[in-house]
Protein backbone atom coordinates (compact mmCIF):
# COMPACT_ATOMS: atom_id res chain seq x y z
CA UNK A 1 0.00 0.00 0.00
CA UNK A 2 0.93 3.67 -0.20
CA UNK A 3 3.58 6.17 1.63
CA UNK A 4 3.17 4.92 5.18
CA UNK A 5 5.54 8.07 6.41
CA UNK A 6 3.91 11.36 7.50
CA UNK A 7 6.13 14.20 8.11
CA UNK A 8 5.09 15.73 11.81
CA UNK A 9 5.44 18.84 10.94
CA UNK A 10 2.63 18.72 7.96
CA UNK A 11 0.17 17.17 10.73
CA UNK A 12 1.76 20.21 13.53
CA UNK A 13 0.87 23.02 10.98
CA UNK A 14 -2.64 21.59 10.80
CA UNK A 15 -3.40 21.28 14.54
CA UNK A 16 -4.67 23.79 16.45
CA UNK A 17 -1.57 25.19 18.18
CA UNK A 18 -3.01 26.21 21.01
CA UNK A 19 -1.14 23.76 23.25
CA UNK A 20 -4.39 23.67 25.09
CA UNK A 21 -2.96 20.09 26.65
CA UNK A 22 -6.43 18.31 26.62
CA UNK A 23 -4.70 15.19 24.80
CA UNK A 24 -2.22 15.09 27.90
CA UNK A 25 0.59 17.36 26.14
CA UNK A 26 1.74 20.04 23.50
CA UNK A 27 0.65 20.22 20.22
CA UNK A 28 4.19 19.62 18.55
CA UNK A 29 4.43 16.60 20.57
CA UNK A 30 1.18 15.11 19.68
CA UNK A 31 2.03 15.86 16.16
CA UNK A 32 5.28 13.30 16.70
CA UNK A 33 3.41 10.64 17.98
CA UNK A 34 0.27 11.06 16.03
CA UNK A 35 3.20 10.52 13.51
CA UNK A 36 4.20 7.57 15.23
CA UNK A 37 0.63 6.31 15.31
CA UNK A 38 1.03 6.41 19.18
CA UNK A 39 -1.79 8.40 19.22
CA UNK A 40 -4.89 8.27 17.90
CA UNK A 41 -6.32 12.02 16.42
CA UNK A 42 -9.88 11.70 18.58
CA UNK A 43 -7.92 12.42 21.31
CA UNK A 44 -7.26 16.21 20.34
CA UNK A 45 -10.75 17.07 21.39
CA UNK A 46 -10.74 20.41 20.09
CA UNK A 47 -10.19 19.42 16.59
CA UNK A 48 -13.67 18.09 16.63
CA UNK A 49 -15.37 20.29 18.89
CA UNK A 50 -14.83 23.75 17.52
CA UNK A 51 -16.41 24.76 13.80
CA UNK A 52 -13.20 26.43 13.10
CA UNK A 53 -11.08 23.54 12.44
CA UNK A 54 -13.95 21.66 10.58
CA UNK A 55 -11.42 22.22 7.44
CA UNK A 56 -7.92 21.45 8.76
CA UNK A 57 -9.50 18.16 10.74
CA UNK A 58 -10.48 16.79 7.20
CA UNK A 59 -7.10 17.31 6.29
CA UNK A 60 -5.58 16.04 8.92
CA UNK A 61 -7.74 12.70 8.35
CA UNK A 62 -6.70 12.47 4.49
CA UNK A 63 -3.13 12.87 5.77
CA UNK A 64 -3.08 10.23 8.33
CA UNK A 65 -5.19 7.80 6.06
CA UNK A 66 -2.25 5.80 4.57
CA UNK A 67 -0.88 5.27 8.34
CA UNK A 68 -3.91 3.29 9.37
CA UNK A 69 -3.75 -0.39 8.51
CA UNK A 70 -6.19 -2.48 7.25
CA UNK A 71 -8.30 -2.93 10.31
CA UNK A 72 -8.77 0.69 11.23
CA UNK A 73 -8.90 2.57 7.44
CA UNK A 74 -11.25 5.33 6.87
CA UNK A 75 -14.07 2.60 6.08
CA UNK A 76 -15.35 0.54 8.91
CA UNK A 77 -18.71 -1.73 7.71
CA UNK A 78 -21.56 -2.61 10.29
CA UNK A 79 -22.28 -5.98 9.20
CA UNK A 80 -24.80 -6.62 11.54
CA UNK A 81 -27.00 -3.29 9.72
CA UNK A 82 -25.87 -4.41 6.64
CA UNK A 83 -28.68 -5.82 4.20
CA UNK A 84 -26.61 -6.90 0.93
CA UNK A 85 -28.39 -4.42 -1.09
CA UNK A 86 -25.52 -3.43 -3.00
CA UNK A 87 -25.84 0.12 -2.83
CA UNK A 88 -22.71 0.88 -2.34
CA UNK A 89 -21.07 -1.75 -5.03
CA UNK A 90 -23.47 0.27 -7.61
CA UNK A 91 -22.52 3.60 -6.60
CA UNK A 92 -18.77 3.39 -6.06
CA UNK A 93 -16.65 5.30 -9.17
CA UNK A 94 -13.68 2.55 -8.28
CA UNK A 95 -16.16 -0.08 -8.63
CA UNK A 96 -17.61 1.35 -11.92
CA UNK A 97 -14.11 0.97 -13.58
CA UNK A 98 -12.98 -2.19 -12.25
CA UNK A 99 -16.41 -3.97 -13.33
CA UNK A 100 -18.15 -1.88 -15.66
CA UNK A 101 -21.73 -3.82 -15.34
CA UNK A 102 -22.24 -2.60 -11.45
CA UNK A 103 -22.53 0.74 -12.00
CA UNK A 104 -25.86 -0.51 -14.18
CA UNK A 105 -27.31 -1.83 -11.11
CA UNK A 106 -25.37 -5.32 -11.59
CA UNK A 107 -23.68 -7.65 -8.69
CA UNK A 108 -20.28 -7.43 -8.40
CA UNK A 109 -18.79 -11.02 -9.73
CA UNK A 110 -15.65 -10.23 -10.20
CA UNK A 111 -12.44 -10.06 -7.84
CA UNK A 112 -11.59 -6.45 -9.21
CA UNK A 113 -13.90 -3.96 -6.79
CA UNK A 114 -13.95 -2.19 -4.03
CA UNK A 115 -17.34 -3.97 -2.77
CA UNK A 116 -18.84 -7.49 -3.56
CA UNK A 117 -21.89 -8.58 -1.86
CA UNK A 118 -20.72 -12.33 -0.56
CA UNK A 119 -23.04 -14.66 1.77
CA UNK A 120 -25.72 -11.44 1.81
CA UNK A 121 -23.18 -8.99 3.11
CA UNK A 122 -21.33 -6.79 1.80
CA UNK A 123 -17.19 -6.99 2.17
CA UNK A 124 -14.52 -4.89 1.43
CA UNK A 125 -12.46 -6.87 -1.23
CA UNK A 126 -10.39 -4.01 -2.38
CA UNK A 127 -10.14 -1.45 0.54
CA UNK A 128 -6.37 -0.01 -1.01
CA UNK A 129 -8.32 0.69 -4.24
CA UNK A 130 -10.65 3.18 -2.68
CA UNK A 131 -9.91 6.94 -3.88
CA UNK A 132 -9.74 8.01 -0.19
CA UNK A 133 -6.38 6.65 -0.57
CA UNK A 134 -3.11 8.07 -2.24
CA UNK A 135 -2.43 8.81 -4.60
CA UNK A 136 -5.64 10.31 -5.36
CA UNK A 137 -7.18 11.02 -1.61
CA UNK A 138 -10.61 12.63 -2.52
CA UNK A 139 -12.62 13.40 -0.02
CA UNK A 140 -15.56 10.61 -1.95
CA UNK A 141 -18.17 9.68 -0.02
CA UNK A 142 -20.72 8.17 -1.69
CA UNK A 143 -20.98 5.04 -0.83
CA UNK A 144 -21.59 6.09 3.04
CA UNK A 145 -24.03 8.60 1.67
CA UNK A 146 -26.31 6.03 -0.60
CA UNK A 147 -26.20 3.23 2.34
CA UNK A 148 -29.92 3.13 3.17
CA UNK A 149 -28.90 1.88 6.68
CA UNK A 150 -26.06 3.19 8.16
CA UNK A 151 -23.62 0.91 7.58
CA UNK A 152 -20.99 2.63 6.19
CA UNK A 153 -18.44 4.92 8.31
CA UNK A 154 -15.56 6.91 6.83
CA UNK A 155 -13.68 9.18 8.79
CA UNK B 1 -20.28 -20.58 -8.69
CA UNK B 2 -22.92 -20.89 -11.05
CA UNK B 3 -25.58 -18.98 -11.98
CA UNK B 4 -28.93 -18.65 -10.68
CA UNK B 5 -32.31 -16.26 -10.14
CA UNK B 6 -33.44 -15.55 -6.61
CA UNK B 7 -36.97 -15.88 -5.65
CA UNK B 8 -36.75 -14.85 -2.26
CA UNK B 9 -38.73 -11.53 -3.49
CA UNK B 10 -40.38 -9.84 -6.26
CA UNK B 11 -37.61 -8.58 -7.73
CA UNK B 12 -36.02 -11.48 -8.95
CA UNK B 13 -32.55 -11.14 -9.28
CA UNK B 14 -31.23 -13.20 -12.06
CA UNK B 15 -27.64 -11.54 -11.75
CA UNK B 16 -26.21 -13.53 -8.85
CA UNK B 17 -24.38 -17.10 -8.50
CA UNK B 18 -23.91 -19.59 -5.82
CA UNK B 19 -22.16 -22.69 -5.04
CA UNK B 20 -23.01 -25.49 -2.03
CA UNK B 21 -19.87 -26.71 0.19
CA UNK B 22 -20.32 -28.98 3.04
CA UNK B 23 -23.72 -27.93 3.50
CA UNK B 24 -23.31 -24.23 2.92
CA UNK B 25 -24.68 -21.79 0.73
CA UNK B 26 -22.12 -19.37 -0.61
CA UNK B 27 -23.31 -16.64 -2.68
CA UNK B 28 -22.50 -13.50 -4.77
CA UNK B 29 -24.92 -10.73 -5.36
CA UNK B 30 -27.99 -12.05 -3.39
CA UNK B 31 -29.32 -9.51 -1.04
CA UNK B 32 -29.12 -10.89 2.89
CA UNK B 33 -33.01 -11.80 2.50
CA UNK B 34 -32.22 -13.79 -0.68
CA UNK B 35 -29.00 -15.47 0.62
CA UNK B 36 -31.31 -16.37 3.44
CA UNK B 37 -34.27 -17.61 1.16
CA UNK B 38 -31.39 -19.84 -0.81
CA UNK B 39 -29.71 -21.39 1.88
CA UNK B 40 -32.84 -22.44 3.30
CA UNK B 41 -32.20 -25.65 0.86
CA UNK B 42 -30.16 -26.86 4.05
CA UNK B 43 -32.50 -26.32 6.71
CA UNK B 44 -32.94 -29.26 9.11
CA UNK B 45 -36.61 -28.96 9.42
CA UNK B 46 -37.15 -29.63 6.04
CA UNK B 47 -40.14 -31.70 5.61
CA UNK B 48 -39.60 -34.83 3.75
CA UNK B 49 -42.62 -36.93 3.90
CA UNK B 50 -45.85 -36.93 3.06
CA UNK B 51 -47.90 -36.88 6.50
CA UNK B 52 -51.52 -37.50 6.90
CA UNK B 53 -53.77 -36.75 9.96
CA UNK B 54 -55.32 -40.17 12.26
CA UNK B 55 -58.82 -40.22 13.78
CA UNK B 56 -56.67 -39.08 16.74
CA UNK B 57 -56.15 -35.70 14.94
CA UNK B 58 -52.22 -36.14 15.09
CA UNK B 59 -50.19 -36.15 11.93
CA UNK B 60 -48.86 -39.55 10.95
CA UNK B 61 -45.95 -40.18 7.68
CA UNK B 62 -47.69 -42.16 4.80
CA UNK B 63 -46.89 -42.89 1.57
CA UNK B 64 -47.21 -40.44 -1.79
CA UNK B 65 -49.57 -42.69 -3.22
CA UNK B 66 -51.78 -42.92 -0.15
CA UNK B 67 -51.75 -39.32 0.82
CA UNK B 68 -52.16 -38.69 -2.75
CA UNK B 69 -55.17 -41.13 -2.52
CA UNK B 70 -56.63 -39.52 0.20
CA UNK B 71 -56.30 -36.49 -0.88
CA UNK B 72 -58.16 -36.84 -4.00
CA UNK B 73 -60.56 -38.42 -2.47
CA UNK B 74 -61.35 -35.25 -0.33
CA UNK B 75 -61.59 -32.61 -3.48
CA UNK B 76 -63.99 -35.18 -5.21
CA UNK B 77 -65.80 -35.63 -2.62
CA UNK B 78 -66.08 -32.04 -2.03
CA UNK B 79 -68.55 -29.42 -2.68
CA UNK B 80 -66.73 -26.12 -3.08
CA UNK B 81 -62.80 -26.66 -2.77
CA UNK B 82 -61.08 -23.40 -2.33
CA UNK B 83 -57.61 -23.56 -4.46
CA UNK B 84 -55.47 -21.62 -2.96
CA UNK B 85 -51.83 -19.73 -2.50
CA UNK B 86 -49.30 -19.38 -5.29
CA UNK B 87 -47.31 -16.12 -4.70
CA UNK B 88 -44.67 -18.39 -4.80
CA UNK B 89 -45.49 -20.85 -7.03
CA UNK B 90 -43.81 -21.43 -10.32
CA UNK B 91 -46.06 -20.25 -13.10
CA UNK B 92 -46.21 -23.87 -14.53
CA UNK B 93 -47.31 -25.17 -10.95
CA UNK B 94 -50.13 -22.32 -10.95
CA UNK B 95 -51.31 -23.59 -14.22
CA UNK B 96 -52.25 -26.94 -12.84
CA UNK B 97 -53.56 -25.87 -10.15
CA UNK B 98 -56.15 -23.61 -11.93
CA UNK B 99 -56.89 -26.80 -13.80
CA UNK B 100 -57.10 -28.80 -10.34
CA UNK B 101 -60.11 -26.18 -9.63
CA UNK B 102 -61.57 -27.05 -13.13
CA UNK B 103 -61.73 -30.54 -12.44
CA UNK B 104 -63.21 -29.76 -8.96
CA UNK B 105 -65.56 -27.33 -9.27
CA UNK B 106 -63.85 -25.10 -7.40
CA UNK B 107 -62.57 -21.62 -6.84
CA UNK B 108 -59.12 -20.63 -7.81
CA UNK B 109 -57.38 -17.78 -5.76
CA UNK B 110 -54.31 -16.52 -4.66
CA UNK B 111 -52.52 -14.09 -2.80
CA UNK B 112 -52.74 -11.12 -5.17
CA UNK B 113 -56.57 -10.49 -3.99
CA UNK B 114 -55.25 -9.79 -0.52
CA UNK B 115 -51.95 -8.57 -1.66
CA UNK B 116 -53.48 -6.34 -4.16
CA UNK B 117 -57.45 -6.95 -4.59
CA UNK B 118 -58.21 -3.55 -4.31
CA UNK B 119 -55.99 -2.27 -7.47
CA UNK B 120 -57.94 -4.08 -9.49
CA UNK B 121 -61.45 -2.67 -8.57
CA UNK B 122 -59.55 0.66 -9.01
CA UNK B 123 -59.20 -0.51 -13.20
CA UNK B 124 -55.48 0.84 -11.99
CA UNK B 125 -54.08 -1.41 -14.25
CA UNK B 126 -56.62 -2.64 -16.24
CA UNK B 127 -57.17 -6.16 -14.66
CA UNK B 128 -53.08 -6.36 -15.10
CA UNK B 129 -50.06 -5.82 -13.90
CA UNK B 130 -46.81 -4.74 -15.74
CA UNK B 131 -47.38 -2.84 -18.30
CA UNK B 132 -43.99 -1.13 -17.77
CA UNK B 133 -40.35 -2.77 -17.90
CA UNK B 134 -37.79 -2.05 -14.90
CA UNK B 135 -35.05 -2.34 -17.35
CA UNK B 136 -36.60 0.80 -18.91
CA UNK B 137 -36.98 2.48 -15.19
CA UNK B 138 -33.44 2.02 -15.25
CA UNK B 139 -33.02 3.58 -18.74
CA UNK B 140 -35.14 6.20 -18.46
CA UNK B 141 -36.74 6.96 -15.23
CA UNK B 142 -35.66 10.67 -14.05
CA UNK B 143 -37.67 10.89 -11.51
CA UNK B 144 -38.75 8.18 -9.16
CA UNK B 145 -41.43 7.77 -6.73
CA UNK B 146 -41.75 5.32 -3.77
CA UNK B 147 -45.46 6.06 -2.28
CA UNK B 148 -46.44 3.69 0.66
CA UNK B 149 -43.67 1.56 0.31
CA UNK B 150 -39.97 1.31 2.02
CA UNK B 151 -38.22 -1.00 -0.40
CA UNK B 152 -34.65 -0.48 1.61
CA UNK B 153 -36.18 -3.21 4.17
CA UNK B 154 -38.77 -5.24 1.49
CA UNK B 155 -36.78 -5.22 -1.94
CA UNK B 156 -33.82 -4.62 -0.64
CA UNK B 157 -32.11 -4.75 -4.04
CA UNK B 158 -34.63 -2.95 -6.29
CA UNK B 159 -33.26 0.76 -5.78
CA UNK B 160 -29.62 -0.17 -6.64
CA UNK B 161 -30.48 -2.84 -9.49
CA UNK B 162 -33.29 -0.38 -11.44
CA UNK B 163 -34.37 2.77 -9.75
CA UNK B 164 -32.54 5.03 -7.77
CA UNK B 165 -28.64 4.43 -8.08
CA UNK B 166 -28.13 2.70 -11.31
CA UNK B 167 -26.45 4.93 -14.11
CA UNK B 168 -28.89 3.93 -17.65
CA UNK B 169 -29.11 4.55 -21.87
CA UNK B 170 -30.61 8.39 -20.63
CA UNK B 171 -29.54 8.50 -17.27
CA UNK B 172 -25.55 9.06 -17.55
CA UNK B 173 -25.02 10.31 -13.82
CA UNK B 174 -27.34 7.41 -12.00
CA UNK B 175 -28.55 8.57 -8.88
CA UNK B 176 -27.29 12.71 -9.71
CA UNK B 177 -29.53 12.23 -13.18
CA UNK B 178 -32.67 11.86 -11.08
CA UNK B 179 -35.07 12.77 -9.05
CA UNK B 180 -35.97 11.07 -5.85
CA UNK B 181 -39.11 11.02 -4.02
CA UNK B 182 -40.45 8.97 -1.31
CA UNK B 183 -44.16 9.23 0.43
CA UNK B 184 -44.76 7.97 3.37
CA UNK B 185 -46.61 8.50 6.99
CA UNK B 186 -43.39 8.27 8.91
CA UNK B 187 -39.32 9.02 7.99
CA UNK B 188 -38.23 6.14 6.29
CA UNK B 189 -34.52 4.52 5.40
CA UNK B 190 -35.31 4.68 1.81
CA UNK B 191 -35.91 8.33 2.80
CA UNK B 192 -32.01 8.88 2.84
CA UNK B 193 -30.69 10.66 -0.20
CA UNK B 194 -34.25 11.72 -1.82
CA UNK B 195 -34.82 14.98 -2.94
CA UNK B 196 -38.55 15.05 -1.61
CA UNK B 197 -39.42 13.25 1.68
CA UNK B 198 -43.39 13.41 1.84
CA UNK B 199 -44.21 12.87 5.38
CA UNK B 200 -48.21 12.41 5.15
CA UNK B 201 -50.78 12.96 8.11
CA UNK B 202 -51.94 9.19 8.75
CA UNK B 203 -55.48 8.83 7.74
CA UNK B 204 -56.74 11.06 5.23
CA UNK B 205 -53.16 12.27 4.72
CA UNK B 206 -52.65 10.02 1.12
CA UNK B 207 -56.35 11.36 -0.46
CA UNK B 208 -55.66 14.75 -0.03
CA UNK B 209 -51.97 14.84 -0.72
CA UNK B 210 -53.53 13.04 -4.14
CA UNK B 211 -55.98 15.39 -4.85
CA UNK B 212 -53.98 18.26 -4.40
CA UNK B 213 -51.23 17.37 -6.49
CA UNK B 214 -54.21 16.24 -9.49
CA UNK B 215 -55.69 19.93 -9.11
CA UNK B 216 -52.15 21.48 -9.64
CA UNK B 217 -51.50 18.93 -12.50
CA UNK B 218 -54.80 19.83 -14.13
CA UNK B 219 -54.40 23.62 -13.29
CA UNK B 220 -57.58 23.65 -11.46
CA UNK B 221 -56.22 24.69 -7.56
CA UNK B 222 -57.03 28.04 -6.34
CA UNK B 223 -56.29 28.03 -3.10
CA UNK B 224 -53.69 26.01 -0.92
CA UNK B 225 -54.11 25.74 2.66
CA UNK B 226 -50.19 25.89 4.40
CA UNK B 227 -49.63 21.87 4.38
CA UNK B 228 -51.08 19.49 1.89
CA UNK B 229 -52.51 16.19 3.52
CA UNK B 230 -49.56 16.94 6.27
CA UNK B 231 -46.72 18.16 3.78
CA UNK B 232 -46.02 21.75 4.17
CA UNK B 233 -47.14 23.84 0.83
CA UNK B 234 -43.96 24.76 -0.22
CA UNK B 235 -42.44 21.58 -0.54
CA UNK B 236 -45.66 19.53 -2.15
CA UNK B 237 -45.52 22.33 -4.59
CA UNK B 238 -42.00 21.52 -5.54
CA UNK B 239 -42.48 17.97 -5.61
CA UNK B 240 -45.74 18.71 -8.45
CA UNK B 241 -43.28 20.84 -10.67
CA UNK B 242 -40.41 18.27 -10.70
CA UNK B 243 -43.27 15.64 -11.08
CA UNK B 244 -44.84 17.44 -14.21
CA UNK B 245 -41.49 18.58 -15.76
CA UNK B 246 -39.75 14.41 -16.05
CA UNK B 247 -39.71 12.64 -18.65
CA UNK B 248 -40.50 9.57 -17.50
CA UNK B 249 -41.51 9.39 -13.74
CA UNK B 250 -41.64 5.58 -12.35
CA UNK B 251 -44.34 5.90 -9.16
CA UNK B 252 -44.07 2.48 -7.21
CA UNK B 253 -46.42 2.27 -4.59
CA UNK B 254 -47.04 -0.38 -1.62
CA UNK B 255 -48.66 -1.32 1.22
CA UNK B 256 -49.31 2.19 3.07
CA UNK B 257 -51.39 3.26 0.19
CA UNK B 258 -53.26 0.09 -1.32
CA UNK B 259 -54.62 -0.83 2.11
CA UNK B 260 -55.21 2.53 3.28
CA UNK B 261 -58.50 3.32 5.25
CA UNK B 262 -59.15 5.26 2.02
CA UNK B 263 -58.08 2.74 -0.61
CA UNK B 264 -61.11 3.01 -2.42
CA UNK B 265 -60.56 6.79 -3.01
CA UNK B 266 -56.88 6.69 -3.19
CA UNK B 267 -56.10 4.66 -5.87
CA UNK B 268 -58.84 5.96 -8.50
CA UNK B 269 -56.79 9.18 -7.79
CA UNK B 270 -53.81 7.58 -8.32
CA UNK B 271 -54.74 6.41 -11.28
CA UNK B 272 -56.04 9.48 -12.32
CA UNK B 273 -52.56 11.02 -11.73
CA UNK B 274 -50.89 8.23 -13.56
CA UNK B 275 -52.71 9.40 -16.81
CA UNK B 276 -52.32 13.11 -16.15
CA UNK B 277 -48.63 12.58 -16.09
CA UNK B 278 -48.79 10.34 -19.12
CA UNK B 279 -49.27 13.12 -22.12
CA UNK B 280 -47.20 14.01 -25.35
CA UNK B 281 -43.60 12.57 -24.51
CA UNK B 282 -43.64 12.39 -21.01
CA UNK B 283 -44.79 8.81 -19.67
CA UNK B 284 -45.54 8.15 -16.17
CA UNK B 285 -45.03 4.22 -15.20
CA UNK B 286 -47.06 2.95 -12.13
CA UNK B 287 -46.44 -0.21 -10.49
CA UNK B 288 -47.32 -1.73 -7.20
CA UNK B 289 -44.61 -3.54 -5.05
CA UNK B 290 -45.91 -6.71 -4.80
CA UNK B 291 -44.23 -8.80 -2.05
CA UNK B 292 -43.43 -12.32 -3.25
CA UNK B 293 -41.30 -14.01 -6.50
CA UNK B 294 -44.31 -14.95 -8.80
CA UNK B 295 -47.47 -12.90 -7.68
CA UNK B 296 -47.52 -11.40 -10.57
CA UNK B 297 -47.16 -14.53 -12.53
CA UNK B 298 -50.49 -15.44 -10.51
CA UNK B 299 -52.58 -13.29 -11.74
CA UNK B 300 -50.84 -13.26 -15.45
CA UNK B 301 -51.57 -16.49 -15.79
CA UNK B 302 -55.18 -16.43 -14.30
CA UNK B 303 -56.06 -13.77 -16.58
CA UNK B 304 -54.84 -15.85 -19.83
CA UNK B 305 -56.87 -19.05 -18.58
CA UNK B 306 -60.07 -17.05 -17.51
CA UNK B 307 -59.48 -13.53 -18.38
CA UNK B 308 -60.20 -13.19 -14.40
CA UNK B 309 -57.23 -11.86 -12.25
CA UNK B 310 -57.94 -14.32 -9.41
CA UNK B 311 -60.71 -15.45 -7.59
CA UNK B 312 -62.20 -17.61 -10.02
CA UNK B 313 -65.14 -20.11 -9.41
CA UNK B 314 -65.32 -22.59 -12.01
CA UNK B 315 -68.62 -23.43 -11.98
CA UNK B 316 -70.29 -25.99 -14.69
CA UNK B 317 -70.27 -23.76 -17.57
CA UNK B 318 -67.09 -21.54 -17.83
CA UNK B 319 -66.00 -19.48 -14.78
CA UNK B 320 -67.75 -16.21 -12.90
CA UNK B 321 -65.66 -14.18 -10.13
CA UNK B 322 -66.61 -14.50 -6.91
CA UNK B 323 -67.65 -11.10 -5.31
CA UNK B 324 -65.76 -11.46 -2.43
CA UNK B 325 -63.29 -14.14 -1.58
CA UNK B 326 -63.06 -13.15 2.14
CA UNK B 327 -66.69 -12.88 2.86
CA UNK B 328 -66.66 -16.90 1.00
CA UNK B 329 -64.35 -17.54 3.59
CA UNK B 330 -65.91 -16.50 6.58
CA UNK B 331 -69.54 -17.61 5.55
CA UNK B 332 -67.86 -21.13 4.96
CA UNK B 333 -68.92 -21.56 1.08
CA UNK B 334 -66.00 -23.76 1.35
CA UNK B 335 -65.54 -27.47 2.04
CA UNK B 336 -62.34 -27.74 1.62
CA UNK B 337 -58.87 -26.35 0.42
CA UNK B 338 -55.37 -26.70 -0.81
CA UNK B 339 -52.78 -24.37 -0.21
CA UNK B 340 -49.72 -24.00 -2.59
CA UNK B 341 -47.05 -21.34 -2.26
CA UNK B 342 -47.55 -19.36 0.96
CA UNK B 343 -48.65 -20.22 4.38
CA UNK B 344 -51.86 -18.89 4.37
CA UNK B 345 -52.62 -19.11 7.99
CA UNK B 346 -49.68 -17.04 8.77
CA UNK B 347 -50.10 -14.23 6.63
CA UNK B 348 -54.16 -13.84 6.63
CA UNK B 349 -56.12 -11.84 9.55
CA UNK B 350 -57.42 -13.96 12.07
CA UNK B 351 -60.84 -14.10 11.53
CA UNK B 352 -59.90 -15.86 7.81
CA UNK B 353 -57.42 -17.82 9.07
CA UNK B 354 -59.75 -19.06 11.21
CA UNK B 355 -62.35 -20.27 9.10
CA UNK B 356 -59.87 -21.81 6.79
CA UNK B 357 -58.14 -23.35 9.78
CA UNK B 358 -61.39 -25.96 10.53
CA UNK B 359 -62.05 -26.74 7.20
CA UNK B 360 -60.62 -30.42 5.76
CA UNK B 361 -56.87 -28.80 4.43
CA UNK B 362 -54.32 -30.48 1.80
CA UNK B 363 -51.04 -28.01 2.43
CA UNK B 364 -48.19 -28.29 -0.39
CA UNK B 365 -44.82 -26.75 1.53
CA UNK B 366 -41.38 -27.15 1.75
CA UNK B 367 -40.95 -26.24 5.63
CA UNK B 368 -43.52 -27.39 8.63
CA UNK B 369 -45.59 -24.06 8.98
CA UNK B 370 -49.29 -23.37 11.02
CA UNK B 371 -51.04 -23.88 7.31
CA UNK B 372 -49.47 -27.28 7.88
CA UNK B 373 -49.42 -27.90 11.27
CA UNK B 374 -53.69 -28.01 10.74
CA UNK B 375 -53.78 -29.93 7.74
CA UNK B 376 -55.20 -33.52 7.17
CA UNK B 377 -52.57 -34.04 4.27
CA UNK B 378 -49.35 -32.39 4.06
CA UNK B 379 -47.58 -32.85 1.27
CA UNK B 380 -43.47 -31.83 0.83
CA UNK B 381 -42.04 -30.17 -2.31
CA UNK B 382 -38.96 -28.60 -4.03
CA UNK B 383 -38.39 -25.20 -3.10
CA UNK B 384 -39.67 -22.93 -6.03
CA UNK B 385 -36.22 -21.47 -7.73
CA UNK B 386 -33.67 -23.71 -5.72
CA UNK B 387 -34.67 -27.09 -6.19
CA UNK B 388 -36.98 -26.31 -9.54
CA UNK B 389 -37.56 -24.70 -13.17
CA UNK B 390 -40.21 -23.13 -14.59
CA UNK B 391 -40.61 -19.70 -15.28
CA UNK B 392 -41.83 -16.99 -12.32
CA UNK B 393 -42.79 -13.35 -13.53
CA UNK B 394 -40.77 -10.43 -11.74
CA UNK B 395 -42.76 -7.61 -10.09
CA UNK B 396 -42.46 -5.88 -13.95
CA UNK B 397 -44.40 -8.93 -15.69
CA UNK B 398 -40.89 -9.77 -17.42
CA UNK B 399 -40.64 -13.81 -17.29
CA UNK B 400 -37.50 -15.02 -15.92
CA UNK B 401 -36.54 -18.29 -16.02
CA UNK B 402 -35.55 -20.48 -13.05
CA UNK B 403 -32.41 -22.02 -12.77
CA UNK B 404 -31.98 -24.49 -10.06
CA UNK B 405 -28.44 -25.62 -8.32
CA UNK B 406 -29.51 -28.41 -6.05
CA UNK B 407 -31.95 -31.39 -5.87
CA UNK B 408 -35.02 -31.62 -3.71
CA UNK B 409 -34.49 -34.22 -0.69
CA UNK B 410 -35.00 -38.01 -2.13
CA UNK B 411 -39.02 -38.86 -2.43
CA UNK B 412 -39.80 -34.90 -2.27
CA UNK B 413 -41.63 -33.86 -5.72
CA UNK B 414 -42.11 -30.66 -7.39
CA UNK B 415 -45.28 -28.68 -7.09
CA UNK B 416 -46.12 -29.15 -10.60
CA UNK B 417 -45.31 -33.14 -10.62
CA UNK B 418 -47.43 -33.44 -7.47
CA UNK B 419 -50.28 -31.16 -8.82
CA UNK B 420 -50.40 -33.06 -11.90
CA UNK B 421 -50.61 -36.81 -9.77
CA UNK B 422 -53.53 -35.24 -8.32
CA UNK B 423 -55.33 -33.67 -10.48
CA UNK B 424 -54.46 -38.06 -12.43
CA UNK B 425 -56.27 -38.73 -9.21
CA UNK B 426 -59.58 -37.20 -8.92
CA UNK B 427 -59.83 -37.31 -12.59
CA UNK B 428 -59.46 -41.38 -13.09
CA UNK B 429 -61.24 -42.86 -9.58
S1 LIG C 1 -5.46 18.75 22.43
FE1 LIG C 1 -4.96 19.50 20.40
S2 LIG C 1 -4.92 21.65 20.68
FE2 LIG C 1 -4.82 20.81 22.70
S3 LIG C 1 -2.63 20.60 23.07
FE3 LIG C 1 -3.24 18.68 22.29
S4 LIG C 1 -2.83 18.92 20.15
FE4 LIG C 1 -2.84 20.96 20.95
S1 LIG D 1 -15.21 6.36 -0.54
FE1 LIG D 1 -15.65 6.48 -2.73
S2 LIG D 1 -14.01 5.35 -3.73
FE2 LIG D 1 -13.95 4.83 -1.56
S3 LIG D 1 -15.15 2.96 -1.44
FE3 LIG D 1 -16.54 4.66 -1.01
S4 LIG D 1 -17.43 5.15 -3.00
FE4 LIG D 1 -15.64 3.89 -3.39
S1 LIG E 1 -25.16 0.12 0.91
FE1 LIG E 1 -25.04 -0.40 3.08
S2 LIG E 1 -26.59 -1.98 3.41
FE2 LIG E 1 -26.24 -1.82 1.21
S3 LIG E 1 -24.72 -3.38 0.76
FE3 LIG E 1 -23.60 -1.47 1.09
S4 LIG E 1 -23.12 -1.48 3.29
FE4 LIG E 1 -24.68 -3.03 2.98
S1 LIG F 1 -33.78 -8.34 -3.88
FE1 LIG F 1 -35.20 -10.03 -3.74
S2 LIG F 1 -34.78 -11.28 -5.53
FE2 LIG F 1 -33.02 -9.89 -5.27
S3 LIG F 1 -31.55 -11.06 -4.06
FE3 LIG F 1 -32.80 -9.90 -2.61
S4 LIG F 1 -34.47 -11.31 -2.06
FE4 LIG F 1 -33.51 -12.13 -3.89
Amino acid sequence: MADKKVNPMQLYKLLPQTNCKKCGMTCMAFATRLALREVELKECTPLFEEEQYKDQLTQLQNLILPLLDTEETGIKLDETKCTGCGNCVVVCPVDASAEPDTAFGKAARTTETVFRVEDGIVKIINLEKCRRFPPERMNCRVCEQGCYVNAIKIW
Amino acid sequence: MQDTVCCGCSVVCDDVAVTTKKATLQSLGLCKLGHEYCNSIFSKTRLTQPLLKSNSGKQKPVTISSAIQKSARLLRESQKPLIFGWSNSTTEAIQLGLKLAQVTKGVFDSTASFEYGALFDAKLHGGETGQVNLDDVRDSADHIVYWGVNPAESHHRHASRFTVFPKGKDIPEGRESRVVSVIDIRETESMRLANHQLILAPNSGDVEFLQALIAELEGTQDHLPEKVGGVPTIEFLSFAKQLRDADNVALFYGNGLVHSTHAAQTLPFLAKLSKLLNRGNHRCWTLPMVAYCNTIGSVKTSVATTKLPFSVDFISKGVKAVESIQTSITDSEFDSVLIAGWDALSFLPGPLAKALSSLPSIALSTHPTLTTDKATVVFPVALTGMETTGTVYRMDGTPVQLQPFAKAPKGVPTEEKLLSQLINGVISS
